[in-house]
């Protein structure tokens, strides 16, 4: 096995608008014999990417809105499949961080602390071993047993994260969950997420702190409107990305 | 709230609007007509449910599936699962009303198992299919509506295939709900046998769209999420 943990190769990925089967539209092109507009639209999101991350590095994805960092992540993550090009991920264990929780609403947070815990692959008995914690760190005290629907968008996002935050596995993606809940649990949260990089393993963040990742990180990748434009030691694409931030 | 008792109180409604219409307006139907509809009605309900909300279930679980892989086919399974799990808590009913109509099932109530096998496959294909055309047509759930009300009609559901002219009849058993209805009739009213024959050839046929449907769901299995 080589010391790459991830090797991306020219990887190209588009999203797909659809424009649904209208039947207003079918009738109107059918009897008028006009030109069909085409039924779907695609965005090219990553184009031609290659790079790779050697195991134990901590690498942080910086770039503006849009650029592709967050598909890239799901790319990492195997929920997308690359429309063109090559991702080698030599480990079975990865979990992506983000805040985009699959919770269900009418179910309880104690019933979906389990069914998130278990699709984040946690098994069972590690939930139940880990469930006060869980609950501490989420804060919510007794609305564990209310139904989530009931929850603020604040503490849902707590919740989220402290089921999160207990997964354990070899490749981590990080996609922006330093910025959950109020200052104080914010404080606590990033606490957690220093100690998970610290430990030995891989991870890959999306952040838009430029200090995080400075702190954190031993690379970076700049990507640009879904082009790689540099990855290099972080110091180098920070500096490079702060003159292209302040053209 | 009613919660879980609806799984109860919908197909039973249901039945009850039937027999109002066809014994007490239209002064048709024998006797044990509430059975002979609900043995049908139930299973039906099962079905379409099923169908309804597999149409939809990658969409519905995107903010699952933009978080963690997930192979596709548990989706539809999942909804063919919880909805069997419905189908037979009505049949609590159905035994309440065997007792009512003096209806007493023989050993052959116990063949009832290989017909919800084969319509289990039936419902499964289906499901898989829909979900993922579900994902690329947006009136699909729309449509599906009317399609299930109008297919429900063409199958002997709230009538029975002797109603039918002889020469027509043959039309009938090209709709799997013939002799899936016939054969659940004939299980738990008739103590007869279910129709084997057709049955084996209606699951043979549901593999075939089991094995389709994987292949599609397989073949566009990580593509689905992408889609906006």
């Amino acid at each position: 096995m080589s010391d790459h943990i991830i090797e991306v190769s020219n990887l190209h990925l588009k999203y797909t608008f659809i424009k649904s089967l209208d039947f207003r539209d079918w009738v109107i092109h059918t009897f008028t014999r006009q030109k069909s507009v085409r039924k779907t639209k695609s965005i090219e999101a990553l184009q031609g990417i290659t790079f790779n991350i050697e195991r134990g590095k901590t690498v942080g994805i910086i770039g503006e809105n849009g650029a592709g960092k967050s598909t890239l992540l799901k790319v990492l993550a195997g929920i997308y499949a690359p429309d063109e090009g090559d991702v080698k991920i030599h480990t079975d264990s990865i979990s992506l961080l983000s805040l985009a929780a699959g919770f269900k609403p009418e179910l309880s947070g104690r019933e979906n602390i389990y069914i998130n815990g278990l699709l984040l692959g946690l098994s069972k008995a590690h939930i139940e071993h880990h469930f006060n914690d869980i609950v501490e760190f989420s804060e919510l005290g007794e609305f564990i047993d209310n139904p989530v629907r009931t929850y603020s968008s604040g503490m849902k996002s707590k919740l989220a994260f402290s089921i999160a935050c207990h997964v354990d596995p070899q490749l981590l993606l990080i996609d922006e969950v330093f910025s959950v809940g109020d200052a104080r649990f914010r404080k606590k949260s990033s606490a957690r997420i220093k100690e998970m990089i610290n430990a030995d393993r891989t991870v890959v963040m999306v952040s838009h702190s430029e200090e995080l990742i400075k702190e954190l990180c031993d690379e970076a990748i700049w990507l640009d409107k879904g082009k790689l434009i540099m990855h290099d030691e972080t110091e180098k694409v920070l500096q490079a990305y702060g003159a292209f931030a302040n053209r | 709230m009613l919660g879980y008792l609806w799984w109860l109180l919908d197909p039973l409604l249901h039945m009850i609007v039937y027999s109002i219409i066809v014994v007490f307006i239209f002064k048709r139907g024998q006797a044990d007509f509430p059975v002979f509809v609900f043995c049908a009605l139930l299973s039906w309900k099962w079905f379409s449910s099923t169908i309804m909300s597999s149409a939809s279930c990658i969409k519905s679980h995107m903010s699952i599936l933009n978080q963690v892989y997930l192979p596709k086919f548990i989706l539809p399974l999942q909804e063919t699962i919880v909805n069997l799990v419905r189908y037979l808590f009505g049949f609590i009913i159905l035994a309440i009303m065997l007792v009512v109509f003096k209806i007493a099932p023989t050993f052959h109530f116990f063949e009832i198992i290989f017909v919800i096998l084969i319509h289990f496959l039936f419902i499964f294909a289906v499901s898989v299919l829909l979900a993922h055309y579900g994902v690329y047509l947006k009136d699909l759930k729309n449509l599906l509506g009317h399609l299930t009300r109008i297919w429900w009609y063409l199958s002997p559901g709230i009538y029975s295939l002797t109603l039918i002219p002889e020469q027509y009849r043959w039309l009938f058993w090209l709709n799997p709900n013939t002799a899936l209805f016939e054969s659940y009739r004939n299980v738990i009213m008739y103590g007869k046998h279910p129709i084997y024959g057709y049955l084996l050839i209606w699951g043979s046929f549901s593999i075939v769209l089991i094995a389709l449907g994987l292949r599609k769901l397989y073949k566009y299995d990580r593509t689905y999420s992408k889609v906006v």
